[in-house]
């Protein structure tokens, strides 16, 4: 029975492919990502452009190719982002509680009660679109779930002999959070960083399609599929390549997250 | 199976309108104020020219012709107006339009008895407005404005409406039925209107559906009759299954350089980026060649006033723009920005070709996409801003159009400042002959030109796209729907 | 009870903060109401007259105070963008998003919950792997994506239902059936996908419990033990998962409202935003906390509905 594997690798296959392409897109894509080919508009899929061609005669897997590009660094920096800033705040309350817990607790909360993708919509429409804010408000908006998850960890933690010892041996509280208590508590951490790119991704090409996420000429995944929603009746492939691509990317953060947190159960 | 694909669709829209004799128009944005004298948005007017009329109204050709009124005549000198009614005009109240009406329309406009006027240019160029019987109306100027007879086809309405807001009165062909924010405005036939003819469908409802894209599917699904603007782009996807008129849009899309910003106070970069602009390239990419190359802040429909030979004045050119740079002092470019509003799909396309081919002569521009709401603040009022692609919809008068570039109109987002062009245009306006009026406009945009005011791009063949059964579309070189002429067939 | 009086506190202290925040940055960041309102084409005395009758003219400190009574005795305004009370405004677009969540939880509860049960009945063979593998794939797939596909498929090729015709269910339900079922599936489908995955999990979890494996081996059958005595214990993870839902459900329909142009909150939201209606915005964020709190509320009393034994202390 290897089951728990099975979604690793799944998991692990995917990145790996997706990110391949990514690393390859640095240095070589088939074709210009911005060059316009009037006399190459709307091409089905032909063994010149496996993917097809856009309205604007541009090829297609080169566009998801760079794409990539963006949705890794979107997914990377949001993630890091948000379990920076939330294992922090939850170290802080799990590790103190009282009062300070309390409140922290409640905010924390009622942010989760709130729809992230509407935060992360005031956020953007608020301070302007763009990379760097859209990046921000999806950070921000995965701190809460960050938070939670490490203040549940050092809740049990710090009631453990080992941070008992330290403490009467007169170990920072500094030290004790972060180099005692954390290792032990990273595993769902890491699991929900995993699912936390899976989520930027999403939240990215939803914003994308709003119009209020990457602009042009950076190509993102989500913008192409606002972009092609219309040409779906001239050029199918084109509206359902970045659609493909999302579902494979966030598919394989979902797997690899899985496959981690039933390693760490079978442990 | 192209033709079985084609009779089903024919038959599919058959089915569903021909039922209702109703019309879906697709349009872009609420409209501001349903009270026409408060209203200023184009996308207002654009709908509620069907509900309500002037004592003139605007006509296909871009001249004026009588509606509320029957004739009218103006002075020798051309400081008076007289307007004849026409008799047994009805609001959609069912009361006669009264010259009482009138005056109270007009004084509402031009302000009275203290209180301010809801028109600038009312407040400004009228001096009295009075009824010499019950037929006739004399509106007087203060200061002589030849192109003031346009104004009047702002709309007439009924003194004894107590909230024009709320319930819109008109005497257009079609009567207000309600308004919903941000999904519909829905008009219906007004059975006594004063042309027999007209209208000839029962409803109209205009959907308002922002997104262009969204409009599209809608369009395909049989939900919309009617899209009204279209780029050449967009009009591609629906194919030759529909009615696809090409319609010459009276609108100027420019580059504006703000003149009060380094280094774009100097002529020479501004020509030297006129240089670097390939517009045909620019109307073949983003327009798919459906697009009037330019010259100058005047589009050709304006016939009368159209100064021809402008748009080749500056040909082309990397070696001329890099001369022209190396001249003011930046042999290596410079480093700036365009701003761009977000929701206007067709001028970021422009603004990334444009951006590609200043690169071309060492000029690194950025895009900034900015929402409509802060560009009209930031860029249009405060002009705090570089370089913006803009389009400029048409009016009906010359004046209105080339004002614009006025020392000290308010929204000269230009900052445009010259002696001799603000000395012609105020000449212009009081010139009763209209070819020595033309004349001098087309000197005016000759100014603009040579001082590489902006960079004039074109004028986009917006493309209208009509249900297979409907016709009867009337073309306007102005921002409006025209639903009197439509009908099934 | 305490503790829910606690919670509800939380949430009032939090969309206080939020709706501070936003007047705030409503006041900072560019971007005028009148000056969107009117377009490019505006007099200036037409501009005067509506800056002036929307009060953008006054001083700060007379425009903050004229907020705070606003917000203390319960009026939300008017809006800036249309000048209609903000509370009719919402009102109007609310039925459309409720009906579409109502739509959606029913599709999520109807079919992802037996299918999670299927799942678990059969664990790790067969039927259970294929409906893991489909649920997971669902959960990945952007449900605006997956509504492009629906409008594509059923709109314009079948013709079966048309985007953007949204009519009343007042006046005529089938219509309004039939514009709402394609963006309920499309936001239903990553949540059917989710509650799947959590019903199994979670009935997998019960299923190691002594008293069901005590039951097994008194000969009773798999499927009644299921039904009677898991399902029951297992359903109260589910619940907590519905209720994020729910609230997730609200943030789904801004992105499928835009899709199918239906005339939602999520949409009328938007609109607010970038007009820079501030009255409106904040009357959103007042109502949506407010459903929220609802939902909450309905959610922690199904607990003790299901469960007598929960007491709301444990939870807090």
């Amino acid at each position: 029975m290897n089951k728990s594997r099975i979604n690793l690798w799944i998991g692990i296959v995917l990145i790996s492919v997706l990110m391949l392409m990514m690393v390859v897109s640095l240095f070589y894509t088939p074709f210009s990502v911005t060059e316009i080919n009037r006399l190459e508009r709307f091409e089905p899929p032909s063994a010149r452009h496996l993917l097809g061609t856009d309205n604007f005669g541009r090829d297609v897997l080169s566009r998801i190719m760079k794409g990539s590009q963006t949705a890794f660094f979107v997914g990377l920096v949001a993630v890091s982002i948000g379990s920076i800033l939330g294992v922090l705040i939850g170290a802080i309350s799990g590790y103190f509680g009282g009062i300070v817990d309390e409140i922290i607790m409640r905010i924390v909360d009622s942010m989760m009660a709130f729809p992230s993708i509407l935060l992360a919509l005031m956020f953007v429409s608020v301070f302007g679109v763009g990379l760097r804010n859209t990046i921000i408000a999806i950070g921000i908006m995965s701190i809460p779930s960050f938070a939670r998850i490490t203040r549940s960890g050092f809740v049990q933690h710090k009631e453990l002999d080992y941070v008992k010892n330290a403490k009467i041996k007169g170990v920072s509280n500094l030290r004790i959070m972060f180099r005692h208590i954390l290792p032990n508590v990273l595993s769902p951490i890491v699991v929900a960083a995993s699912m936390g790119f899976a989520n930027a991704v999403l939240a990215e090409a939803a914003l994308s399609y709003l119009g209020l996420g990457i602009q042009p000429p950076n190509p993102s995944w989500g913008k192409m599929l606002s972009e092609s929603q219309v040409f779906i009746t001239v050029g199918p492939w084109y509206a359902i390549a970045p659609g493909v691509f999302i579902t494979l990317l966030v598919l394989g953060f979902n797997f690899l997250g899985d496959g981690i947190r039933d390693i760490r159960e079978k442990r | 199976m192209r033709r079985i694909v084609l009779i089903l669709i024919l038959l599919l829209f058959a089915v569903t309108t021909l039922l209702s004799q109703r019309i879906v128009v697709a349009v872009m944005q609420d409209p501001d104020f349903l009270d026409p004298h408060r209203a200023a948005a184009s996308g207002t007017y654009e709908m509620m020219f069907n509900v309500f009329e002037g004592l003139l109204k605007p006509d296909p050709n871009g001249t004026v012709i009588p509606a509320i009124a029957e004739s009218y005549s103006v002075s020798e000198d051309g400081m008076l107006y007289t307007f004849t009614l026409r008799s047994g005009v009805k609001f959609h109240d069912g009361s006669v339009v009264t010259v009482d009406d009138v005056l109270y329309s007009l004084n509402r406009l031009k302000g009275s008895n203290g209180e301010r006027g809801l028109s600038s240019d009312f407040e400004k160029f009228v001096s009295k407005i009075e009824a010499v019987d019950d037929k006739t109306v004399k509106v007087e100027l203060s200061t002589l404005n030849t192109d003031f007879l346009e104004k009047f086809i702002v709309a007439i309405i009924p003194e004894s409406n107590e909230n024009h807001e709320k319930n819109p009165v008109g005497t257009g062909p079609f009567r207000f039925v309600e308004y919903r924010p941000g999904q519909r405005l829905v008009i219906e036939r007004f059975e006594e209107y004063w042309n027999p003819e007209l209208p000839k469908v029962e409803e109209v409802e205009f959907r308002i559906i922002p997104d262009n894209q969204a409009a599209i599917m809608s369009f395909l699904a049989g939900e919309v009759q009617i899209l009204p603007r279209l780029d050449a782009i967009q009009a591609m996807v629906l194919g030759d299954r529909y009615n696809l008129l090409t319609a010459e849009q009276n609108m100027v899309q420019l580059m504006a350089m703000n003149h009060a910003v380094e280094p774009f106070d100097d002529i020479r970069i501004r020509r030297a980026i006129n240089h670097a602009v390939d517009k045909e390239e620019v109307i073949e990419i983003v327009a798919d060649g459906y697009g009037t190359k330019l010259g100058s802040n005047m589009s050709p429909i304006m016939s009368t006033y159209y100064r021809e030979g402008l748009e080749d004045y500056y040909e082309p050119s990397a070696e001329k723009a890099k001369a022209l740079l190396s001249e003011a002092g930046y042999p290596d470019g410079f480093d700036t920005k365009i701003t761009v509003p977000s929701n206007y799909q067709f001028h970021i396309d422009t603004a990334q070709v444009i951006a590609e081919q200043l690169k071309r002569v060492g000029i690194r521009a950025e895009i900034e996409l900015v929402e409509w709401s802060v560009w009209l603040d930031r860029v249009y009022t405060a002009r705090e801003y570089e370089m913006t692609i803009i389009g400029l919809t048409g009016k009906l008068s010359a004046y209105e159009i080339l004002r614009r570039y006025v020392s000290d109109y308010p929204r000269n987002f230009f900052n445009y400042s010259d002696v001799e062009y603000d000395r012609i245009i105020g000449l212009a306006i009081e010139k009763t002959a209209v070819e020595e009026k033309a004349s001098l406009f087309r000197k005016a945009q000759e100014i603009l030109t040579e001082d590489a005011a902006a960079v004039y791009i074109m004028d986009p063949n917006f493309i209208v796209a009509l249900a297979p059964n409907l016709h009867g579309y009337t073309i306007y070189p102005l921002y409006v729907q025209d639903m009197s002429t439509l009908y099934y067939r | 009870m305490f503790v829910y009086l606690k919670k509800l506190f939380a949430m009032f202290l939090t969309v206080l903060l939020v709706l501070l925040i936003t007047f705030v940055t409503f006041e900072i960041i560019p971007g005028n109401p009148a000056l969107s309102r009117l377009g490019v084409d505006a007099q200036e005395s037409q501009y005067e007259a509506l800056a002036a009758e929307l009060g953008l003219n006054d001083p700060l400190e007379i425009r903050l105070s004229r907020w705070l009574k606003g917000l203390f005795t319960g009026d939300l305004g008017i809006s800036m963008r249309y000048s209609v009370p903000v509370s009719e405004l919402i009102l109007d677009r609310l039925p459309v998003t409720i009906s579409l969540a109502v739509m959606a939880l029913v599709l999520i509860v109807l079919i992802g919950i037996p299918l999670g049960i299927v799942s678990a009945k059969y664990g790790e063979r067969l039927p259970g792997i294929l409906i893991t593998l489909i649920s997971q794939i669902g959960m990945a797939i952007p449900s605006f994506w997956s509504g492009i596909i629906l409008i594509y498929i059923f709109g314009i090729v079948l013709r079966w239902v048309s985007p953007g015709g949204f009519v009343p269910w007042s006046q005529d339900a089938y219509g309004a059936f039939k514009s709402l079922i394609l963006p309920a599936v499309a936001i239903a489908l990553p949540s059917i996908a989710s509650i799947i995955r959590y019903t199994r999990n979670s009935i997998m979890d019960q299923m190691k419990n002594d008293y069901v494996q005590l039951a097994l081996s008194k000969g009773l059958n798999l499927n009644s033990v299921l039904l009677r005595h898991v399902l029951k214990n297992a359903l109260i993870p589910i619940i907590t998962v519905l209720g994020m839902i729910a609230a997730n459900i609200l943030g789904g329909s801004i992105v499928i409202e835009q899709v199918f142009t239906l005339p939602g909150v999520g949409r009328l939201l938007i609109n607010a935003i970038t007009t820079r209606d501030l009255p409106l915005v904040q009357g959103m964020v007042l109502y949506i906390a407010f459903i929220i709190v609802v939902i909450n509320f309905f959610i922690d009393i199904i607990y003790t509905v299901i469960d007598p034994r929960i007491r709301l202390v444990q939870r807090g």
